[in-house]
């Protein structure tokens, strides 16, 4: 705590010297700022104009919307302000000598009768490239930003799987090939957070905070933001970065939009696709809806899940539609829905780990259960809707009130079989599983907020809040039965014997709800000095409920599953942690100032985030942990500089201290018993806190075309990763644990470069992170016999890539009406699973993945578009640098085994999926 | 401009002010509380009901011979509490309760008066015509005996445990144990010692004992009836190390006793487990998958010595898991195999039909594949030993491999299906064997004719890694010349 008032007070000189620096007098000049008076952000190239009597002088503004005029002479002027499709803009300027006019708060205003394909098209419309560039470089942090534009001619149709052409981003795949989750400079979802509108949302996930981003349809969006480094009035949980999703903003003119489109994946060619009836199921848990007490049967359960359909030929659907006004001159608008039913197929071959590995031939030689081939079909139905409601009270007073619903039904079968005889016509006994999986999220957020101008310099501004999200899982059963099957020389089978084993029903559901106030102060002190401050309370809480029974088979044949009888059942698992109730208050407030001069601008100031976090879980009372009540502060300074070179060139170097708080069963002590380790949460744990440092070189060569170089350095202290302790219970026990430190550092390119129809761009970036964590070696020991020790071992952070690199050609013209894209994401190795033995990760293969979009503008306002994505059928595959045990293809022909180093654990093949559509605007 | 600094400046420290004072009127000292574990005094019981349904009562002291005590609700034992039970004494569970041992339990019963721990009103069923779905030996009436890693010396003698397996229904209060198991006995102690000599224990819904890890001693006990459509007798898992010998091992789902190495902590030994001169009969049935259920079995990792073991009418003969294989069917781990070599052998084996001859040594399940790869299957690895009865050493195909089908010697069933003798247990069996898994009735003593008489291998010792003699010590049999668990000498299971 001293260490970090030092910190505030030093900041405090270093300003207090660099304004003293900004004293020096220069030659009487005009100059200004200026901004789209509706949304604040800079005007590029608007004209300028000063008149007098005898002179006039001309110019335009720059990227970051100023202009300046050099050796004015004294006079009485009128200064004109242009831009198509806003109001001119006239002010007298009266010019004395040896005074220097600098106006940064000039706003234009948008036509009122402006048409609204010229909003569309004018260089200033929110949802361009070339918009997106220019809050890149207006913004006072480090911060990469994708435009509608760019997503609709991209082939991306989730958020998840934009942000993969992010630099530096990575993306964590779902078994269907979505994009779930973000890795933001090699750090993992619990060191990023996300926000709507700046909103920070709840998460459904039953376990952790994570978002999952394949909820979102990218169709909602005016732009994807992702900072990488912090300012004092952004919280400070985030310390690979922030992802902020902005929904469209309501316009100044009637204008709507709608597109449809049909797909189809050839994965379908040669599987077919098979589903289950889910309505009717109850999103209560039967506990819920029986009430306690209840003597439950076999027959409280349904098992109608269990009966499958086909689907042959499945065609996606997708439709979205906006429409967006200016009703009154005080009330506008804008109601966007989005609506996609996908079919998607996987397939893969499964090599599980046994729990332990095997002392010999060598130590921790891999070892593995029963090869499993999975085939899925998975059916989602996205929807997103969201409105929006502008009420401008008065010039002054403004007041906004949102809603954005997501919801993702996922209709899930996963066939698998566990064993392979019949996947490789040979005789043996196979476990096949059939798993009929429902799950409903939904996001759902509400916000009120208000803008007062309350004088010329002091503006306050605020927000309330409800957001839910919710994770509910009413279908979830993993019917099993085992297959004794032949098969004849010619590989023709010749017999089966079916029995059905003893088998779960799972329930689960998730809510996490927040109710969140923000008010903030603004205080421009004058054109050099701005000083905000603010904070914000939330109060959240998270609820979730497990329950599982298990059917009892008795050894019955198995012929088709409404033959089947059950009389005999037990309830299991029911307290295996994921039953809890947490609640989690933030206070937090910060105080900021952002001070601008000549070519200088900073911005810093100190957060103060107090967590209040408390549990309440089904751990026995005999044991302890049932409870926990957690209070701490964190002090967070940060400080981001800029130097402009000039208009062009800037550089900029922040410090931010960040934080990352456990996640919500990391505490949970309730111990789940496994195969090979029992599971617990840690209700020690304390939260990670990092330091963080980044620079960045800009270069602007026109609007468009860019070049940044930057490079970045973290330090994690106590930094939570999961390691087997066996000094609580003498027990293998998996639990979180703090270790003392993990260090990241990386360097990033973006680039972007237009030539006549074509432009290219891309960007690269380089991480390293290192964690040392203690694991477990199984070795023959020559006194001790077979035996396990722990050694350490130094290693990337879960996630992290090492090369990242994201490359697309663009091709457009605007005579033939044509646009195109192809799209090429490269990902480097990373680990996917930590193992708790020494040198037995799990590591994710570097993927390269090609996406093809293309636009044909058959009207003015109708066009044609296609999407094609994962062109090189680009699988995912997950390896074991280790081949110890010799799992390989020819010693005994393990199938998907081809290399004599790597153990191929994991490949999970989507094949190609092709979207034709028409949009009308 | 001056001014204007001199205005920022202030107006910052105006704002360090309020920050400052936000921070001191906010910031309590970074602090957590977790709920420590709750313990409720051990109570001393009188006879009677002891107990209450929907709590956990901590007992502590004597159950008092030839006295009835109904079981209400789960009884737990502290840690450094100990529960002795005298002989004759009864336990009766009126519902689905389970005793939770967190310190020392002693029932130390007599060949006179024998404890008794059972479901109230419980009545066996042993017929050959009971459906295993309604058989009440698998109902899992009571819940079991679950021992907490502080449960340093749990001791049955001349104990009768019938009718137990329910699973945990409530977050249990023991690490190491999750709602939905169901053991009998539950030991994860790997310092503590386990004692079960002269008692019976008769019916399940999974492991009739699961040593997760710890030091044990087994002996002349009879299990009958263990597990449902799957589970061991006694199942030991990694660090455990014991001895097991005259048990009467009958009818089990799927082994009678089993060792592996499985999830060995660090800090703790490999298992070690001493198997010999018990009888497994009927054993291996109702685990119908391929390849698993049988008599006796060494896996993943463990050692020891398995001598002098009778196994008749079981799904398949001594196993030693002798390679990695997660090819196909079962994952299989392998033994210890360095350590086992020489260290078995003097097995009887019978079976009334030809198939079970020919998995007196296992065949691997999927044999029909071997060759698949140009590899021959080699998950087995009980080699035919020349002490074994019969002795198949001479007659086996040339290039044979455990694991390897002996179909060649079919012809000569008959020859090597030797009757043990049994004195009241008639081979070939009137039913199928999987239907008498039972022992009420039969008598499983050697007639002065049986060929095990003799055959035995003595030139061994037990491991005695538990404290020895005396009232809660242990008292362990030597190795005995006759194969089986009955010694024709008198020694050996005494039921």
């Amino acid at each position: 705590m001293p260490q970090k008032v030092n910190l505030l007070l030093s900041f405090t000189c270093v300003c207090f010297f660099l304004s003293l620096f900004s004293l020096t007098v220069n030659g009487q000049e005009v100059k200004g700022k200026v901004r789209d008076g509706n949304t604040g952000e800079s005007m590029v190239d608007a004209t300028v104009t000063l008149k007098s009597t005898t002179n006039t002088f001309s110019t335009r503004t720059g990227l970051d919307g100023s202009f300046l005029f050099k050796n004015i002479p004294e006079g009485s002027y009128t200064q004109i302000i242009q831009f198509v499709g806003y109001e001119n803009q006239e002010s007298r300027v009266d010019v004395k000598k040896g005074r220097n006019i600098n106006n940064k708060n000039i706003e234009l205003q948008q036509h009122a009768n402006q048409l609204n394909e010229v909003i569309v098209t004018s260089a200033s419309n929110r949802e361009s490239d070339k918009f997106a560039r220019q809050s890149e470089k207006g913004a006072n942090y480090i911060m990469n930003i994708i435009s509608a534009k760019a997503i609709e001619i991209s082939p991306d149709l989730t958020v998840g799987n934009v942000l993969q052409r992010a630099a530096g981003v990575s993306v964590v795949k779902n078994s269907s090939g979505d994009a779930t989750h973000a890795i933001i400079r090699g750090m993992a979802d619990r060191y990023n957070y996300v926000t709507v509108n700046g909103i920070k949302i709840p998460s459904p996930d039953d376990k952790t905070r994570s978002i999952p981003l394949d909820i979102f349809p990218s169709d909602l969006l005016e732009k994807l933001e992702v900072s990488k480094s912090l300012t004092p009035s952004m919280e400070g949980d985030a310390i690979g970065g922030v992802t902020n999703i902005v929904l469209k903003d309501a316009p100044k003119k009637l204008t709507y939009s709608f597109n449809g489109s049909a797909g189809y994946s050839n994965f379908f060619d040669n599987h077919s696709f098979t589903t289950f009836n889910h309505k009717g199921a109850s999103f209560k848990t039967p506990y819920e809806n029986y009430g306690p007490g209840h003597n439950f049967t076999p027959s409280d359960f349904s098992l109608n899940p269990l009966n499958y359909s086909t689907v042959k030929s499945p065609v996606n659907s997708y439709f979205n539609g906006s429409i967006g006004d200016k009703i009154t001159r005080k009330l506008g608008f804008i109601a966007a829905i989005s609506y996609q039913h996908l079919y998607k197929g996987s397939s893969s071959l499964f090599y599980p780990p046994n729990g332990d590995p095997q002392p010999i031939p060598v130590a921790n030689t891999p070892t593995f259960n029963v090869i499993q081939a999975r085939t899925y079909s998975n059916l989602q139905n996205r929807t997103g809707a969201h409105l929006k409601l502008n009420y401008d009270l008065n010039d002054k007073n403004k007041i906004s009130f949102y809603t954005a619903y997501f919801q993702l039904d996922l209709t899930e079968h996963r066939f698998e079989e566990e064993g392979l005889s019949v996947y490789l016509k040979i005789p043996g006994q196979d476990y096949n599983h059939d798993r009929s999986y429902f799950e409903r999220q939904t996001i759902w957020t509400n916000s009120l907020q208000g803008k007062h101008q309350v004088t010329d310099k002091f503006s306050v501004d605020w927000s309330a809040v409800y957001s839910q999200a919710k994770s509910l899982v009413p279908i979830w059963e993993d019917f099993q039965y085992s297959n004794i099957v032949n098969y004849d020389a010619n590989g023709k089978q010749t017999s089966d014997s079916r029995v059905i084993q003893d088998f779960p029903l799972n329930f689960t559901h998730s809510t996490e709800t927040d109710h969140t106030g923000y008010l903030n102060a603004h205080y421009v002190i004058n054109n050099e000095w701005k000083f905000s401050m603010g904070g914000l309370y939330r109060h959240k809480q998270k609820s979730n409920v497990f329950e599982s029974y298990e059917l009892y088979a008795d050894n019955q044949p198995f012929t088709n599953i409404n033959a089947a009888s059950f009389s005999r059942m037990k309830r299991v698992d029911t307290a295996d942690g994921l039953t809890y109730h947490a609640t989690e208050n933030i206070l937090a407030y910060y105080m900021e100032l952002k001070w601008e001069h000549n070519q200088w601008e900073a911005l810093g100031g100190l957060r103060v985030e107090n967590t209040n976090h408390n549990y309440f879980s089904e751990q026995s009372i005999y044991l302890a942990g049932k409870t926990g009540s957690y209070n701490y502060t964190d002090y967070l300074p940060s400080i981001n500089l800029k130097y402009k070179f000039d208009e062009s060139k800037d550089i900029r170097a922040s410090y931010f201290s960040g934080i990352s708080r456990p996640e919500f069963i990391e505490y949970i002590p309730v111990q789940k018993s496994g195969d090979y380790f029992d599971t617990k949460g840690n209700p020690n744990i304390q939260h990670i806190q990092s330091s963080n440092l980044d620079m960045r070189y800009e270069q602007y060569f026109d609007a468009e075309d860019y070049f940044m170089v930057g490079g970045f350095y973290k330090y994690l202290t106590n930094p939570i990763e999961w390691q087997i302790d066996t000094t609580n219970f003498g027990l293998n026990v998996f639990e979180p644990k703090n270790v003392d430190h993990a260090s990241n550092y990386g360097l990033e390119l973006i680039f972007t470069k237009h030539f006549k129809n074509f432009a290219i761009n891309g960007n690269y970036s380089y991480t390293k992170s290192s964690v040392t964590t203690a694991k477990e070696l199984y070795y023959v020991d020559p006194v001790t016999g077979w035996t396990k020790k722990f050694v350490t071992q130094t290693r990337p952070l879960q996630g992290q890539s090492d090369h990242i690199a994201n490359l697309s050609v663009l091709y457009k013209s605007v005579k033939k009406g044509l646009e195109a894209q192809l799209s090429w994401v490269y990902t480097g190795k990373r680990i996917e699973t930590v193992s708790n033995f020494y040198n037995l990760d799990y590591w994710t293969k570097a993927t390269s993945q090609l996406d093809f979009s293309i636009t044909y503008k058959l009207t003015k306002r109708l066009s044609l578009f296609g999407k094609a994505t994962n062109l090189l059928n680009t699988p995912t595959v997950l390896e074991l640098h280790n081949n110890a045990g010799g799992y390989y293809y020819g010693k005994a022909n393990y199938p998907g085994q081809t290399d004599k180093n790597v153990v191929t654990v994991q490949r999970d093949v989507y094949n190609q999926t092709f979207i034709i559509g028409l949009r009308f605007k | 401009m001056k001014l204007s600094i001199n205005k920022g400046l202030r107006l910052k420290a105006f704002g360090v002010l309020v920050m400052a004072s936000l921070t001191i009127i906010s910031c309590k000292k970074n602090s957590s509380t977790v709920a420590s574990a709750y313990v409720q005094v051990g109570q001393n019981v009188s006879p009677g009901p002891i107990g209450s349904s929907g709590a956990i009562t901590s007992i502590k002291g004597t159950l008092e011979a030839g006295q009835t005590y109904n079981v209400n609700g789960d009884i737990m034992i502290n840690a450094g509490d100990t529960l002795n039970i005298q002989p004759g004494a009864r336990l009766v569970f009126m519902g689905a309760y389970n005793i939770w041992v967190k310190g020392n339990l002693f029932s130390l019963g007599s060949k006179t008066a024998v404890v008794t721990i059972t479901y109230n009103g419980a009545v066996k069923q042993d017929l050959a015509t009971t459906p295993v779905a309604s058989d009440p030996a698998y109902q899992g009436m009571w819940g079991g005996i679950w021992c907490d890693t502080s449960a340093q010396n749990v001791v049955f003698k001349w104990t009768n445990i019938t009718f137990a397996g329910a699973p945990i229904a409530n977050t249990p209060p023991i690490a190491g144990a999750s709602v939905g198991d169901s053991y009998d006995i539950f030991f994860q102690n790997k310092n503590g010692n386990f004692i079960m000599e002269d008692s019976w224990l008769y019916g399940g819904t999974d492991d009739a004992i699961r040593m997760k890890s710890g030091k044990f001693s087994v002996m002349r006990n009879t299990f009958e009836k263990g597990g449902g459509t799957g589970g061991d007798f006694l199942n030991c898992k990694g660090s455990s190390v014991g001895d097991c010998a005259y048990n009467l091992f009958i009818g089990c789902a799927t082994n009678g006793p089993k060792a592996s190495n499985h999830a060995q902590p660090v800090g703790g030994t490999q298992t070690n487990c001493n198997f010999y001169n018990n009888t497994v009969v009927n054993s291996g049935y109702r685990m119908v998958e391929l390849g698993r259920g049988g008599s006796i079995n060494y896996e993943e990792g463990a050692k020891g010595n398995a001598y002098n073991n009778m196994i008749v009418n079981c799904r398949f003969g001594f196993r030693i898991v002798g390679a990695t294989e997660s090819y196909l069917g079962n994952a299989l781990l392998v033994a210890d195999t360095a350590s086992l070599r020489g260290h078995y052998g003097y097995t009887f084996n019978y079976s009334d039909s030809a198939a079970g001859v020919n998995q007196f040594y296992p065949v691997t399940p999927d044999s029909s594949a071997a060759g698949v790869g140009g590899v021959p299957q080699a998950g087995m690895w009980a080699y035919p030993q020349a002490s074994d009865v019969p002795n198949i050493t001479g007659i086996l195909p040339t290039g044979f491999y455990p694991g390897d089908t002996y179909a060649s010697i079919e012809t000569q069933v008959a020859s090597l299906q030797q009757n043990p003798k049994f004195v009241n247990f008639p081979l070939p069996e009137a039913s199928t064997p999987q239907n008498i898994a039972y022992a009420t009735g039969f008598d499983f003593h050697l007639s002065s004719s049986s060929p095990a008489i003799g055959k035995g291998y003595t030139s061994f010792s037990p491991l005695a890694i538990v404290p020895q003699g005396g009232n809660f010590g242990a008292n362990e049999t030597a190795p005995g010349s006759d194969i089986g668990a009955y010694q024709s000498n008198g020694s050996g299971n005494q039921h």
